[in-house]
């Protein structure tokens, strides 16, 4: 009788403890919620539960304790902080997901639901040492795609998502059968916030992503710090994209990703120029860049604008590209008021600084100039400074409209080594400061259909006997000062026919030249 | 019955070690103290046994998890970290606060108790993703009674026994107790201020609201602010982040939106800052974004106690009246960077002067250099874009004592007005770009061994000089 007594009581207890201790603390640990830790369960509901516990109370903390799980996606609440612990490895399978409002590759649509994340939330964190999974071959075979890991491969999403984009191209109306079909092609960013404010994402580490691993979507007040993102060379995975956002702070990053490592977007094309929200008041620190297509990327969805961006204190290694802006006729939008400061990069596949309004696909051609519009992107005010390139393909590549230049673009204290030195094309109030390439082949500086130019303290230490160190073609207004050619220089500065007049040459110590100018 | 009886009493039990087990534990849960988190009493006698508990098991950490709070001042001791969880709010209602001796812009006095405080503490922690609120500077006028009535053309904001007090500090009487008891009601609390008190944390809180300073670090050393979001907009004499004759402080990635400077750097004001004479100094700021505070980053105007050995960098000011601000009434500021900022839809961009005069003052001539004589020098201010600004730069030092070696270096700038400086010795502007809608680009007069190397200016103005110097 006793022992049935305290059974019973026991049994009382047991029933008790796992709500009203938990509330009691304010604690929510998903193991007392039904979470299986040993991955022989999908942990899902006791997420939920966990995390409908805690918005019961008002908000609160539920805490993933170390362990194996196996989860589908967790929509977050307001007040909420989900603490994935040291030892905790959440996996979250390729599968059908449900579809909800968002917006993919700068076009608004119906999208898969982000693994973790939600709309119009405030005070919502994502912490803890914990690692959290998700492999992009599974969600690239889900979707019947197997386009090569790590290279730029368009879309990547399916014919209905082609359809859509040239529905919304030629401005027909999208009934949502078509949104649907195109959502889903889809695949889910691995965390998104939507209409959020004050927002913290920390600690975290990801392994392998769907699509874009951290998503800022029409979020404000966000900061982003201490991750480590390893999703190399997943298709998409870019690392971070704040994406018309605005007061946003990004440090102590560790990227290392198959697409853009951190990067700002504002909207694709009509889509993006009709809802027009831009991307501003960014701060980016302290990160380290490993592979990724750029390190740190605007673009190349500018249409609602992209303002206001800092990024220092940098290092990035075997990336595709480093410093990356840009743009592409039909995008529209401005993108101004951006520094770059304090990086160093080492063997770069292709170019280290690109700040392009002229981008291209594999495959695209150019054209030559058209008439300026609401959807031409116009680039300025843009200062790229402090830098030391080790190893590139392409040191710096410049590349405006014929229609629409990039204005003033600064480009300061700069010491690089690779094949090609700096070309540009189609700029107005393009200025370098103390810079010094040293490529492998042609000259150091190129310029082309480019308005006041000022190459101001540039140097070629180590010139090349079969390439003039600056080489300027129409490049009307050009001011070359401050100057030296180095021992073996043969032409320091050649220009093309009759533009020897147009070209400002001062302060120059050319004395070590074959030929000062040509 | 008798079975009812052995699990009513196993129960009773059960609940009564909860208590206890919590006390055991690093943690310290203010529910478990019989905090009120339904907003519906007063929960600071419940913080304070948490605190107390922790404070006598060695320190640790109190916990307050979800719900609505109610409290008056919190007080912490050493070794302890408030941890305010997601969804925890604690209101901080306007009331009645008892006085303490602090410092109220840039004065020794007696002042209200900060809402929440340690002093001559160590090893203190405001953590969390929870919210502190109260009443801005308006509602807190009424605290004590009827709000005081405060002069108009006054440039204390205060009331006429704090200006008394003022005058008389000012004129070197003696201020008695009873002067500064009478001032006293006339104050505002901070929020959050930590007073002679070292290994200060505060990281991850939502202060919406704040009577006056919504963090201040005062007479302190090792300090990190990060990952703070400040939301005081508009009220007045709301500056987010203080830091106030204090060392070794670490300000990173905030968010400040509020109605007066954003993060301002201070070391007492006028004769009784000179007489206390401490300095602000070794103090780092990254990767900020401030919106529509009166200055992003801004040295002074309090700076008697001298301030040195400054960097700001990586910084977004939108919509603030000015971005960078330097401004003095008395004191040294030197050895101070500004780099890598960009800003937009700002009043001034930069804003350096050691003539700063409040709102009813009037510039005077050239007057004696003394003790109050305001001395700037060796600030570098570079990397620096601004857009859409109404006037690009302000630079301007007295005729007695010019603002001595300003580095102003690789600025790309547009707004309505360009830059102008006035009583510089060595001001040097290299790579400076101002693209001006009106008037002059670079608009210099009274400077001496100025240097301008790479600048220019694409104003669209017809008629006005690119340039301007004058002696």
């Amino acid at each position: 009788m006793f022992a049935m007594c305290l059974a019973l009581a026991g049994a009382c207890i047991g029933s008790n403890s796992q709500a009203p201790v938990n509330t009691h603390t304010g604690v929510y640990n998903v193991l007392d919620y039904g979470a299986k830790n040993d991955g022989s369960a999908d942990t899902g509901p006791a997420f939920k539960a966990a995390i409908e516990a805690a918005h019961r109370a008002g908000g609160g903390t539920v805490l993933v304790p170390a362990g194996q799980y196996i989860s589908g996606p967790i929509e977050m609440v307001s007040n909420l902080t989900i603490d994935f612990d040291a030892g905790a490895i959440v996996t979250f399978p390729a599968q059908v997901l449900p579809l909800t409002p968002g917006r993919q590759q700068g076009i608004e649509t119906l999208t898969p639901v982000p693994l973790i994340g939600g709309h119009d939330l405030e005070n919502v964190a994502v912490v803890g040492r914990g690692v959290l999974m998700s492999s992009n071959d599974d969600w690239m075979k889900l979707h019947g795609r197997r386009q090569p890991s790590g290279n730029d491969v368009g879309t990547a999403n399916g014919d209905n998502w082609e359809k859509l984009l040239a529905d919304l191209g030629a401005g027909k109306t999208i009934p949502q059968d078509e949104y649907r079909a195109a959502g889903e092609e889809l695949r889910p960013s691995f965390i998104r916030f939507m209409n959020s404010k004050n927002i913290l994402v920390s600690g975290l580490r990801f392994i392998g992503s769907p699509m874009w691993t951290v998503h800022l979507l029409y979020s404000k007040n966000a900061t982003i710090e201490n991750l480590v993102i390893e999703t190399y060379p997943g298709v998409h995975t870019d690392g971070i994209v704040i994406d018309s956002s605005r007061f946003v702070r990004l440090s102590n990053d560790y990227i290392d990703t198959g697409d853009d490592g951190i990067v700002i977007k504002a909207g694709k094309d009509a889509d993006g120029l009709r809802v027009n929200r831009p991307s501003e008041d960014i701060a980016i620190t302290n990160c380290t860049v490993h592979h990724a297509h750029g390190a740190v990327t605007i673009g190349s969805e500018t249409s609602g604008s992209v303002r206001n961006v800092v990024a220092s204190n940098m290092t990035v290694v075997d990336a595709v590209n480093g410093a990356r802006i840009k743009s592409e006729r039909g995008r529209g939008g401005v993108v101004e008021n951006i520094r770059f400061d304090n990086w160093t990069m080492e063997n770069i596949e292709e170019d280290a600084i690109v700040v392009t309004s002229y981008y291209t696909m594999e495959g695209e051609k150019k054209e030559g100039k058209q008439p300026v519009s609401k959807t031409t992107p116009v680039f300025r005010n843009i200062a790229i400074g402090d830098m030391t390139i080790d190893g590139a393909k392409h040191m710096i590549a410049v590349e405006g409209l014929p229609e629409m230049p990039i204005q003033s673009l600064r480009i300061s204290d700069i010491t690089g080594t690779g094949k090609e030195g700096m070309t540009a094309l189609y700029a107005d109030g393009l200025e370098l400061h103390n810079v010094e390439m040293n490529p492998e082949v042609g000259p150091a500086f190129a310029a082309a259909h480019v308005r006041n130019l000022e190459l101001d303290d540039v140097a070629e230490r180590k010139p090349l006997a079969d390439a003039p160190v600056i080489r300027l073609d129409d490049a009307a207004n050009a001011v070359v000062r401050n100057s030296r050619a180095f021992a073996g220089t043969g032409v320091f500065l050649s220009v093309g026919k009759k533009q020897l007049k147009q070209t400002t040459l001062e302060g120059n110590a050319l004395g070590a030249a074959r030929i000062p100018a040509e | 019955m008798r079975q009812f009886v052995v699990v009513l009493v196993v129960l009773i039990l059960a609940a009564g070690t909860t208590a206890e087990v919590s006390a055991r534990q690093p943690f310290f849960n203010v529910l478990a103290y019989s905090a009120k988190n339904d907003g519906t009493a007063d929960a600071s006698e419940a913080f304070k046994p948490a605190i107390k508990a922790a404070h006598n098991a060695g320190g640790g950490t109190v916990f307050v998890p979800a719900g609505r709070y109610m409290s008056g001042p919190i007080e912490l001791p050493s070794n302890i970290t408030l941890d305010v969880d997601a969804g925890a709010t604690i209101a901080f209602p306007v009331a009645p606060v008892p006085f303490v001796r602090g410092r109220h812009l840039g004065v020794e006095a007696l002042v209200p108790m900060p809402l929440i405080s340690a002093t001559d503490a160590e090893n203190v922690t405001v953590t969390g993703r929870g919210v502190l609120t109260t009443g801005d500077y308006n509602a807190w006028a009424t605290a004590y009674g009827p709000a005081p009535k405060i002069a108009a053309r006054s440039d204390n904001a205060n009331g006429p026994k704090w200006d008394r007090l003022l005058k008389k500090l000012e004129a070197g009487e003696t201020a008695t107790g009873a002067d500064f008891r009478a001032a006293a009601p006339e104050l505002r609390p901070s929020f959050l201020c930590f007073t002679r008190t070292r290994n200060v944390l505060i990281e991850g809180v939502r202060i919406v609201g704040a009577p006056t300073f919504a963090v201040h670090l005062l007479y302190s050393e090792n300090a990190t602010v990060r990952d703070v979001t400040v939301e005081a907009y508009p009220g007045p004499h709301a500056n987010g982040i203080v830091v106030d004759s204090s060392r070794f402080v670490r300000i990173e990635n905030d968010f400040i939106d509020t109605g007066d400077d954003g993060i301002v750097i201070k070391a007492g004001k006028d004769a009784d800052g000179l007489r206390v004479n401490r300095p602000s100094e070794d103090v780092v700021i990254a990767n900020c974004t401030v919106h529509r505070a009166h200055g992003a980053v801004v040295i002074g105007s309090e700076t008697s106690g001298g301030i040195r050995n400054l960097t700001a960098s990586n910084i977004v000011a939108d919509g603030t009246e000015v971005g960078i601000r330097i401004k003095s009434r008395g004191g040294v500021a030197e050895n101070v960077r500004f780099d890598n900022w960009t800003m937009q839809n700002v009043g001034k961009g930069v804003e350096v002067t050691t003539y700063y005069t409040v709102c009813g003052e009037s510039a005077t001539a050239e007057e004696p250099v003394s003790r109050g004589t305001p001395v700037f020098r060796n600030i570098v201010i570079r990397n620096v874009s601004i857009r859409a600004a109404k006037q690009v730069a302000d630079i301007e030092g007295l005729p007695e004592m010019p603002i001595a070696q300003l580095r102003v270096e690789d600025l790309i700038d547009s707004g309505k007005q360009g830059i102008k400086a006035i009583f510089t010795r060595g001001l040097e502007l290299h790579r400076v770009r101002i693209d001006p809608q009106m008037r002059t680009g670079f608009d210099m007069s009274s400077n001496t061994e100025l240097v301008l190397d790479g600048v220019a200016s694409r104003g669209r103005s017809q008629g006005a000089a690119k340039i301007n110097v004058q002696y």
